[in-house]
């Protein structure tokens, strides 16, 4: 038989000729032949009727084509902390748009640019697709980890070996949970599991987010919280640093209303580079990097010797005649105040020589800008917003600014008023089963050791609420480092990536190089997961996760649900709760049950059942913290549902609507009032010091603070704090509208849109500098230049740009990846696209919030490549 | 094992048949029976590939084939070929595109779903499909089912012309410039003259 013969019986148009030109010639029919015969379910296939499939099967439900026209299914967007409920197109399984879900009354229809970025993060080629495990024993920056795929069943025995381990030894304080970005089931994993395992190390990313932001309006009204600003009865806007059409919080539903609360409002942006609500604003004050502090009493200072304070909240002299004159003190006596405490220590010991004529000469900016917008600002009152971004606060003495910005909210009453500064609407979810049941005594005396991360000692006062009550997240590294107080010898880490997002990244190489087993749950593989041991792939919050999130914002809050709405693409699990499910149960199969014991008083709200898997306890967990907000016989306010499915089905409930005014005179001050002279950071602050034996003037002067004596509990000036004495430009770092909070640079719609953010290049990451400094250091635009600080370099591109202001550099966060997706790195796992800016950002912080220093923390060498 | 000779009785198509199913099984994650997949390869490729496929099987443990397979079609540090219709036929380097959707809807049409975690154009899951294809086909000739016969031969040209054989040269080109073990940069070479043999002998050359 010839194979001209053989391909005509099968009707094969190619003759041999053809077939001995082409270079498959030697590939024949007997090759194939030999091939079908040392296979051996071929020689089964020879005489069998049905074909051997192992990814297809038959499936004869499917009767009809695609379902072509899709179902919008409600979710929630967990791409920043605006937390919008949102709506994903289904189609045959397949998530193909995003649009607001316009039950929200927070962000109702509206959506910002990076929502739709989420579409490819879920379908990313690069996402970690089954749990790995390193092959490589040498951990560093250098060190190919060589995953390897392997079963769920063996990466979790691992895991509960290695807790086993502990346990064994009464060493469970040597266990460790880093946790990143979450939804609020993060007590199963994050608070429950830490403890019944039986360790004290249970550390949140908070501070290397916004603590500072928090300290201002909880040492002055007594919210550790962020707020939400009226904006459409806004009569003034004031950002400081903050950018809200494009970052902070609520961002979809600013976009959505900033056209009409700028007809109304005037607004004045305060940042040393031209955001883009800067670019839309009324006023641009391109403000020194850290001076904001003398803006913000210069201003106060203003409002007072001009009368223009909101007399109706803060009260008045007692004769109606102003006393405030610069340079001059006050008798205590002669006000008298309302709703605030200490406006005139406030004025004595720290405003009245804060003329705004001092404040020019601090800040870069013109008097008649400064006297312009604080006149301005106080003939607004009440309808005069401060909005304190993370820019003035997040520096190395922060903490004093977030007071000094935030108390002009009191100063012209717009704390909790129309047109103002409002905290969160009140809502109804319930926390999980308590853990002291399932607590032996392993867990208990591992419980009692201290953190890793140093809060409340001395030097790290972390003062939410009391001493040692913040985290203080980047130094945890040095705790590792150091092993102070402990070793660390088992860590997870989830949706987090510290080894990039923590400044001074290299400590963390080295501190996640160090623990001997590392376990990473995540969706990608990030820089973090470069150092560990077992990967664990991880739903994706918005389209793979049964979840919530609650949020506020438009004068309401809402609790919305993130939900599975599309079949994962791989095997993945979920972070906060299916994962934690199966540990447990591999525990238990080792003995130590009190896990997974925890874990079935979860019950379904509905059926009373408990769950017997991971996704079953997924839910009946969500169904039970938000039991009161769907049941009608649990009803308490806001929006009223039929039951779990009509909650479900739409996707998000809604607060009553903003109380206005509630607060004043039973704000959760020590004074109740909205406090200038803060007898609660005074109190706290005392605490702190009695701790350790010492004064308050001691801890301020370990902490790096300037203020002594009485101006610490006022809302005051401190000068900017800032490294690198010899560097040429002051790093001014800000975030990208489509950072997804660091988890979208493999998305390609991220590096081809990235010139959405105001002097940005697409496919470029580029360091803006004022062409009068590109001048002067001899760098013109597109020069490939190193950015050098005492701590580390990055390299990118030169932009001369006028919207920096002369004297420092402003460079986006977000770039600058050497792993997480073939997008995100240049040479994927050696050449990062990009730099990232902290690797020239030194680790120090804001020490009374135990914030991480992101801001005018560092003068930069700018060098030609 | 059946002899040659008795082998040889099978048709053209029924080689076909098994090379697709072969190839299919070669895309999978290696294990422990994967030697024998090595040595069905072996004879598929004899002559050309013969000597330097039984070099590399002496050389070549398992765990080296699972690394290497792990960087080409998996990453998460590489995904150096990635092994998804939708990288090659669309823009922006996503899974789960609208080509993806298309070849599922392929199965569909045939009574099939995809029945493991993944993304439905996968290289094996196409390759199994167009197994499936040339089985329904050597049924269809068993029963002298020419409408059949033609149906199905259509369907696998389609189904090569949109989808397999669409991508299949880039993607395996992918492989020999990253593959660091001579099995995978050998699969390359046979899947891609495979894939181009069967565009031209079914009429799918694009």
């Amino acid at each position: 038989m010839t194979m001209r013969n053989e391909t005509k019986q099968s009707g094969n148009p190619i003759s041999e000729e053809e077939l001995m030109n082409s270079d498959i010639k030697k590939l024949n029919r007997r090759d194939f032949i030999k091939a079908a015969a040392a296979t051996g379910t071929a020689a089964v296939l020879a005489v069998s009727l049905t074909p051997t499939l192992k990814a297809l099967a038959a499936n004869n439900q499917i009767t009809s084509p695609a379902d072509e026209i899709g179902k919008w299914k409600p979710t929630t967007c967990q791409g920043c902390t605006s937390w919008c409920s949102k709506e994903v197109l289904v189609v045959d399984g397949r998530a193909i748009k995003v649009r607001g879900n316009a039950n929200s009354k927070v962000n109702g229809p509206a959506s910002c640019p990076r929502a739709h970025m989420a579409l490819q993060q879920v379908y990313d080629p690069d996402r970690i697709k089954t749990p790995m495990k390193r092959t490589n024993p040498k951990k560093g920056r250098n060190e190919d980890p060589g995953f390897i795929p392997i079963s769920w069943d063996e990466a979790l025995n691992t895991v509960a070996d290695k807790i086993m381990e502990l346990r064994n030894n009464q060493e469970t304080y040597k266990y460790m949970l880093m946790r990143g970005r979450y939804s609020y089931m993060r007590d199963i994993i994050y608070d429950r599991m830490t403890k019944i395992i039986g360790s004290p190390n249970n550390i949140s990313h908070s501070a290397i987010c916004a603590e500072a932001e928090k300290f201002g309006p909880y040492y002055t009204e007594g919210e550790w919280t962020y707020r939400q600003y009226d904006v459409l009865n806004a009569n003034y806007i004031l950002c400081w640093g903050a950018d809200p059409i494009s970052a902070n919080r609520q961002v979809s539903y600013y976009l959505s209303a900033w056209g009409d609360a700028s007809d109304r409002a005037t607004i004045a942006v305060i940042d040393p580079r031209l955001s883009a609500s800067a670019s839309k604003a009324d006023e641009w004050l391109p403000i020194k990097p850290g001076e904001d502090g003398a803006l913000a009493s210069a201003m106060a200072h203003v409002i007072l010797v001009e009368g223009l304070w909101y007399k109706d909240f803060v009260g008045d002299f007692t004769d109606g005649i102003n006393k405030f004159v610069a340079g001059q003190n006050v008798n205590e006596s002669d006000f008298e105040e309302i709703y605030t405490h200490g406006l005139v220590k406030w004025w004595n010991i720290e405003l009245k020589d804060k003329t705004p004529e001092w404040a020019a000469g601090k800040t870069g900016l013109p008097v008649d800008q400064i006297k312009r917008v604080a006149i301005g600002y106080g003939k607004a009152a009440p309808h005069a917003i401060s909005w304190v971004g993370g820019g003035p606060v997040m520096q190395v003495r922060g903490a004093y600014a977030s007071m000094a910005c935030h108390a002009l909210n009191g100063l012209v009453g717009a704390v909790d008023n129309i047109g103002g500064t409002l905290k969160a609407n009140k809502e109804y979810t319930q926390s999980f089963p308590g853990v002291d049941d399932y607590l032996d005594d392993i867990a208990k005396e591992g419980k009692s050791h201290k953190k890793i991360d140093h809060r409340g000692r001395l030097e790290f006062p972390a003062l939410n609420q009391k001493s040692g009550g913040g985290v203080v997240t980047n130094n945890a590294a040095d705790g590792i480092l150091n092993e102070d107080p402990n070793e660390i010898k088992v860590a997870i880490g989830y949706m987090n990536n510290h080894a990039f997002s923590c400044p001074q990244d290299e400590r963390w190489f080295r501190a996640l190089s160090k623990i001997p087993f590392v376990v990473h749950l995540t969706t990608n593989a990030s820089e973090f997961t470069w150092f560990s041991d077992i990967v664990l792939p991880s739903t994706h919050h918005m389209f793979e996760k049964w979840g919530y999130v609650k949020v506020h914002g438009n004068g309401y809050r809402h609790v919305t649900l993130n939900q599975p709405v599309i079949d994962p693409v791989w095997d993945v699990r979920t972070d906060e709760t299916e994962i934690p499910w199966l540990i447990a149960e591999k525990l238990a199969d080792r003995g130590f049950d009190n896990l997974l014991r925890h874990y079935k008083s979860y019950i379904d709200p509905e059926t009373g059942k408990e769950p017997t898997n991971g996704q079953e306890f997924a839910l009946y967990a969500l169904k039970h913290a938000t039991h009161k907000l769907w049941d009608p016989e649990e009803y308490q306010a806001g929006d009223k549902f039929n039951g779990w499915e009509d909650f479900r089905s739409t996707g998000v409930w809604n607060s009553a609507p903003y109380p206005f005014k509630k607060r004043w005179g039973a704000m959760k001050t020590d004074t109740e009032k909205f406090e200038f002279y803060s007898e609660t950071l005074k109190r706290v602050l005392g605490e702190h010091a009695e701790k350790h034996e010492t004064t308050t003037d001691e801890v301020l002067s370990v902490c790096n603070y300037q203020a002594r004596g009485e101006k610490a509990f006022v809302p005051h000036y401190e000068e900017p704090f800032t490294h690198g004495d010899s560097g040429d430009l002051v790093l001014v770092d800000y975030k990208s509208r489509l950072n997804r909070e660091g988890r979208s640079a493999n998305c390609s719609w991220y590096h081809e849109f990235k010139d959405l953010d105001p002097g940005d290049e697409s496919w470029d990451d580029v360091a803006k500098i004022n062409p009068i400094d590109g001048k002067k250091l001899g760098i013109e635009n597109g020069d490939r230049i190193k950015l050098v600080s005492p701590t580390g370099e990055l390299e990118c591109t030169a932009k001369l740009w006028e919207g920096t202001r002369p004297g420092t550099v402003a460079k986006c966060y977000g770039q600058g990846h050497w792993v997480y997706g073939k997008v995100a790195a240049k040479e994927f796992g050696i050449i990062p696209r990009g730099g990232n800016n902290n690797s020239i950002i030194p680790a120090d912080y804001d020490r009374l919030s135990g914030s991480t220093a992101y801001y005018g923390v560092v003068k930069v060498k700018v060098e030609k490549v | 094992m059946q002899s040659l000779e008795s082998r040889s009785k099978l048709s053209n198509s029924e080689f076909r048949r098994d090379a697709y199913q072969l190839l299919s099984e070669c895309y999978y994650l290696p294990d422990a029976g994967f030697a024998n997949k090595v040595n069905d390869l072996d004879a598929l490729s004899e002559g050309m590939y013969a000597s330097v496929v039984k070099n590399c099987l002496k050389k070549e443990n398992l765990d080296s084939l699972i690394i290497d397979y792990t960087k080409l079609f998996i990453g998460p540090y590489g995904l150096l070929a990635p092994p998804y219709g939708s990288i090659y036929l669309e823009e922006n380097d996503r899974v789960m595109g609208n080509s993806t959707m298309d070849a599922r809807r392929s199965y569909i049409e045939e009574g099939l779903d995809i029945c493991l975690k993944d993304a439905p154009d996968h290289i094996a899951i196409e390759l199994e499909f167009m197994y499936f294809l040339v089985f329904k086909e050597i049924e269809a000739a068993k029963s002298d089912d020419y409408d059949s016969i033609l149906s199905y031969r259509e369907k696998q040209r389609v189904f090569l012309k949109n989808h397999l054989g669409a991508w299949a040269s880039d993607f395996t080109s992918k492989i020999k410039a990253s593959a660091q073990t001579e099995f995978y940069k050998n699969l390359a070479r046979i899947t891609k003259n495979f894939i181009d043999n069967e565009k031209r002998n079914l009429g799918a050359l694009i």
